[in-house]
């Protein structure tokens, strides 16, 4: 009953943002759509279709053949309908994320509830927080109003997430070749899903051949779409090589702008390597529990890549409250919080300031993005460190004494 | 990643929560304390700093200024008063374009209009007029403007007909040298900010006003603009020269500008004063503290307003307005301040003549043109004391920060007071849902136990959205009613005001709240009026730190005490920084006389004027406080009165 009043609700949002004379003009700011998901761009490559000219030959378009043969579509036929896409598509991720935690839930009360120890509980409110926190978080809700194609970018990733957790491996590596299509990114995902696809007593050289097959299949696609291969350029090498360093929340930009010339490619690949190198050690670390490494990933991956948007960080916020039983564990609830709250409210001000108003520089706008990858680093820490902390009181009982002192339990 | 228990490390944190529970109720006043006493002391001449010149491009007063044809500035104003008397009720728009036209400039009309919104709505027409001096020595990419606003005899401001005379004779001046590589606009505006305002918008393609303001579209245009200068000129004899600066919500142009126009004037030997207050001969002594501290306090109540105005204009109606027009510039990036000549009997001292002025001008006018990039050095966030002191953004956000972080303290302390029960998590959530404006909500009552606190942010927040949505149209439908506009806003407001005094009954009756449920609403209402207070130091610090000053003592304080008498008390001191009631006061402060009829038709005055700032103008004050301090206070107001 609850979860079609939420639907409407975010739809009801992000029509009346879209209507919004001044969350248009937050709109215009990177904070919402960076150069691979900016609508304006992809506007640009359709015209540039329809003028019978590669979108790619230029430095403006890079999103996905693909999607942008189906932006264009849109475009061409039924312009008129592009903003309700963007809602539709925001409400479906919605509807899954919710699914998702519907299982998740299930699975973890199950073995207390079949045991005896837990009387069959009324129906978790946590599938709900979860929808309500991705429909009404403005992050999502303004970056939907703005366009960013990264509102679709995140529906084969809640995808991933409901198959991982419902174990339908197939739909799950499909969906993730998919999202790795889109945005590359992704990839660091099959890590924690191979280990989870062997745990689960299927071949994990099958699996990785499904996910490659199916990626390769959706590159062919394009290059048989476009008659060439420069999109790879312009849509994975202008990710890897981050040409472009107009400001957004990610760790690039500013570094990179001060950067001499000569040491640009070996701190790109040391800035890029963050998003790939933590896959494999939280896969070997946490074994039995892919969707919290999967979740921790995506985490990483939104802090590390080169162009995030906060439209990204929607996602792992939206899948947060999953995490409630470590709760008790966690220390840094308080701080990560106010970091969080700070930020949302910090960015667009010092966005206006730096831009608008010209009173500000990029130091002011910079030390907020150090804030709010700081609290996602934080966020992660914290939770992996609360697992932790949880399997050690499951095994030991959650008295903490040594020789008869209270203890505490550090990392090492 | 491994786990090791270590003995050393036992409850090292709880020991640090149990001593910061213990020593913040004292530690926090005392930090607010120092805080207010370190501002204050700011004022004092040693712990300021002088302004200098950071950008060296401006080379100021490095030329003899020569503009010397005092006659013919003189038969320039008879010719316009002349003008002015024969068509009280038009602006002489033909008189002005002939004189520029004579001079071989570019000149172009400028229509706008303005649709009312409050009331029955009406619409305004307005028309400017400017001439552009193409720069002999460069394409036009680059421009400064030298601006006046005409006012019609009988306007409630003094006549600025020596401005405008003045804008003809430097033209006339200007046109005959060789050096310039700027552009120079001369713009003769009407309706005081409107029409600047309605100006730049059409200037830079940028629509203001929610569609209210028709900006049209200009004829001509010159190059990207610099810097401006608007002039006010109020007779012919000059006692001083006041250099206004703060613009639309609090935002100050370049310190450089700011220095360089002082600079100027006292080469010229024009006495030059900052918020109508020219510096105390021994800034050392006691009574020169006290002197600049008054002036440091003018600065920041006019800055506070947030409107374009100096001395904020809007309250103080027996003396004349002080419409600052440069006000309007700052929002599109560019340095403005409006320089305001006035012969004042009080002020000791020789007086000057028109033509000293327009050598001042002249050599603003020669500096600006140096400049080879966009004003980017020196400061935008300061403070002024004195003519030449000023105190920079890293000099008054240290005591700012002291008198702020006892708030932050609190919810820090509310939040360790918390009993570690295992919803922590839920508590995290829906900590976060009420910070990101209630947005993010939906998550509280975990368990059918658990205290509610969600409704209680929400429904206050909910409150101030709908109060500032309906203000235009209740407006509307009062004026059907007979209802003068400036009533029913106050109407409106004051209904909300009092209405809502009676959430807590109505939100307790919903389901009470517990002593944790108190502690999490508390926590919560501290760290959104934190965000608030250091949000808004960033844009305004005047507003800030009145603010702050006002509301952390009320903030620590607010919690539900069981004695009948101390909760009255809390009340009181509650309702006395209550946002109304705080708007009153500053309308009462700037009122010349005490008599309540007064004051409250003042106040009518003031909010409607507010509401059309923030309709029209996008001054923000008002949106701020029915969004968002409103709310908070509301939420302050169950805690004292949930049982």
């Amino acid at each position: 009953m609850m979860e079609p009043l939420l639907l409407i609700g975010g739809a009801f949002v992000r029509l009346y943002l879209m209507h919004n004379d001044f969350f248009k003009n937050l709109c215009d700011g990177t904070i919402f759509s960076t150069p691979v998901s900016s609508w304006k761009r992809v506007t640009e490559g359709s015209y540039l279709m329809g003028q019978d000219i590669s979108p790619y030959e230029g430095d403006m378009v890079h999103e996905p053949p693909l999607t942008l043969l189906l932006y264009n579509l849109l475009l061409q036929n039924f312009a008129g309908i592009v903003p309700a896409f963007f809602i539709l598509v925001d409400l479906l991720t919605a509807h899954i994320l919710k699914r998702t935690a519907d299982k998740f839930v299930q699975k973890q009360e199950r073995p207390a509830v079949r045991s005896g120890a837990a009387p069959p509980s009324s129906p978790s409110p946590v599938p709900l927080i979860v929808a309500a926190v991705y429909l009404f978080n403005p992050c999502t809700a303004v970056s939907c109003a703005a366009l960013s194609t990264a509102g679709l970018h995140q529906l084969p990733l809640a995808l991933v997430f409901y198959a991982a957790v419902t174990e339908r491996w197939w739909v799950c590596l499909c969906s993730l070749s998919v999202s790795c299509y889109l945005d590359l990114y992704p990839v660091v995902l099959l890590a924690p899903l191979l280990a989870a696809v062997g745990a689960a007593g299927r071949s994990r050289l099958l699996a990785a051949l499904l996910a490659a097959g199916c990626w390769a299949g959706l590159l062919l696609l394009s290059a048989h779409a476009l008659g060439d291969w420069s999109f790879l350029r312009s849509t994975y090498g202008f990710i890897l090589w981050t040409w472009d360093l107009s400001p957004n929340v990610g760790l690039f930009w500013y570094f990179f702008t001060e950067m001499f010339q000569h040491f640009e490619s070996l701190f790109i690949a040391t800035f890029q390597i963050n998003a790939f190198i933590y896959a494999v050690p939280l896969t070997l670390r946490f074994r039995g529990q892919p969707v919290l490494v999967m979740f921790a990933l995506l985490v990483l991956m939104v802090t590390f890549k080169s162009y995030p948007s906060v439209a990204e960080a929607g996602l792992y916020l939206a899948l947060l409250p999953l995490w409630r039983p470590l709760a008790p564990h966690a220390r840094y609830g308080f701080v990560v919080t106010c970091f969080y709250a700070s930020v949302m409210v910090l960015a667009p001000v010092m966005w206006t300031l730096w831009i608008h108003a010209g009173s500000a520089n990029a130091n002011f706008f910079f030390a907020v993005t150090l804030a709010y990858n700081a609290a996602q680093i934080f966020l992660v820490t914290d939770l992996l460190f609360a697992q932790l902390k949880r399997d050690h009181v499951l095994t030991h009982g959650s008295a903490k004494e040594v020789e008869g002192k209270p203890a505490k339990l550090v990392l090492c | 990643m491994g786990l090791l228990t270590s003995p050393t490390a036992g409850g090292s944190s709880k020991k640090f929560a149990n001593i910061l529970i213990k020593w913040e109720p004292v530690v926090s006043p005392l930090l607010y304390i120092a805080g207010i006493i370190w501002f204050l002391a700011l004022a004092y001449h040693p712990y300021n700093a002088g302004t200098y010149f950071s950008e060296n491009a401006l080379l100021p007063g490095l030329v003899t200024n020569e503009f010397s044809d005092g006659s013919e500035l003189a038969r320039l104003l008879k010719a316009l008063e002349a003008e002015a008397a024969d068509h009280p009720d038009t602006v002489p728009h033909p008189w002005i374009r002939a004189q520029f036209r004579q001079l071989g400039l570019q000149v172009y009309p400028h229509n706008f209009t303005l649709r009312y919104p409050l009331g029955n709505g009406s619409v305004f027409h307005g028309e400017n007029t400017y001439a552009v001096l193409r720069a002999p020595r460069s394409g036009s990419t680059e421009a400064l403007v030298l601006s006046a606003p005409y006012r019609r005899p009988g306007a409630p401001h003094p006549p600025n007909h020596a401005a405008v005379a003045m804008l003809v004779a430097l033209a006339k001046y200007f046109r005959r040298q060789v050096y310039w590589a700027k552009d120079i606009v001369f713009l003769v505006t009407e309706h005081e900010q409107l029409g600047v305002a309605a100006w730049l918008s059409a200037y830079h393609q940028q629509p203001v006003g929610h569609g209210l303001l028709d900006a049209g579209d200009l004829p001509g245009r010159a190059g990207s603009i610099q810097a401006a200068i608007n002039l006010e000129v109020e007779s012919a004899t000059v006692s001083h020269v006041d250099v206004l600066v703060e613009g639309l919500n609090g935002q100050l142009p370049n310190l450089d500008l700011v220095k360089m126009a002082h600079w100027i004037c006292h080469q010229e030997h024009i006495q030059h004063t900052t918020q109508g207050r020219a510096d105390h001969p021994r800034p050392h002594s006691e009574a020169g503290y006290r002197h600049s501290l008054q002036t440091l306090l003018h600065m920041m109540a006019s800055q506070a307003a947030g409107t374009p105005t100096g001395n904020h204009g809007h309250y103080l109606r027996s003396v004349a307005p002080v419409e600052g027009n440069h006000g309007h510039y700052l929002r599109y990036g560019i340095q403005a301040v409006t320089l305001r000549a006035l012969d004042d009997r009080s002020m000791p001292g020789p007086r000057s003549g028109l033509s000293h002025l327009a050598r001042v001008l002249e050599g603003m006018f020669r500096s600006l043109n140096n400049l080879l990039e966009r004003f980017h050095q020196s400061f935008f966030f300061y403070l002024m004391p004195a003519t030449g002191r000023y105190i920079s953004i890293g000099l008054y956000m240290p005591p700012f920060a002291l008198v702020a972080i006892g708030i932050v303290l609190r919810a820090l302390t509310c939040w360790l007071r918390l009993p570690d029960t295992d919803d922590s998590e839920g508590r995290q959530q829906e900590a976060e849902g009420a910070e990101s404006d209630g947005k993010k909500g939906g998550n509280a009552c975990d368990r059918p136990s658990e205290p509610c606190v969600l409704p209680c942010v929400l429904a206050p927040h909910a409150l101030g959205a709908v109060t500032l949505a309906g203000l235009v149209p209740l407006t509307q439908l009062l004026a059907a009613a007979g209802w003068p506009t400036e009533r029913a806003v106050f109407a409106g407001l004051l209904t909300v005001s009092v209405g809502s005094l009676l959430l807590p009954a109505i939100t307790s009756r919903r389901s009470a709240l517990s002593e944790s449920g108190r502690l999490l609403l508390r926590c919560v209402t501290l760290i959104e009026l934190g965000l608030l207070v250091f949000t808004a130091a960033l844009f305004n610090i005047s507003l800030a730190l009145i603010v702050t000053t006002l509301y952390t003592p009320v903030a620590l304080s607010a919690r539900y005490y069981s004695s009948a008498p101390a909760r009255l008390l809390a009340s009181l001191c509650l309702l006395l920084v209550h946002p109304f009631t705080l708007q009153l006061a500053a309308v009462a402060l700037g009122a010349p006389a005490l008599a309540w009829r007064a004051v409250l038709a003042a106040d009518q005055r003031a909010l409607a004027v507010a509401l059309v700032d923030s309709l029209v103008y996008g001054a923000r004050l008002l949106d701020v406080a029915c969004t968002v301090l409103l709310p908070l206070w509301l939420q302050m107001w169950t805690l004292v009165h949930c049982g």
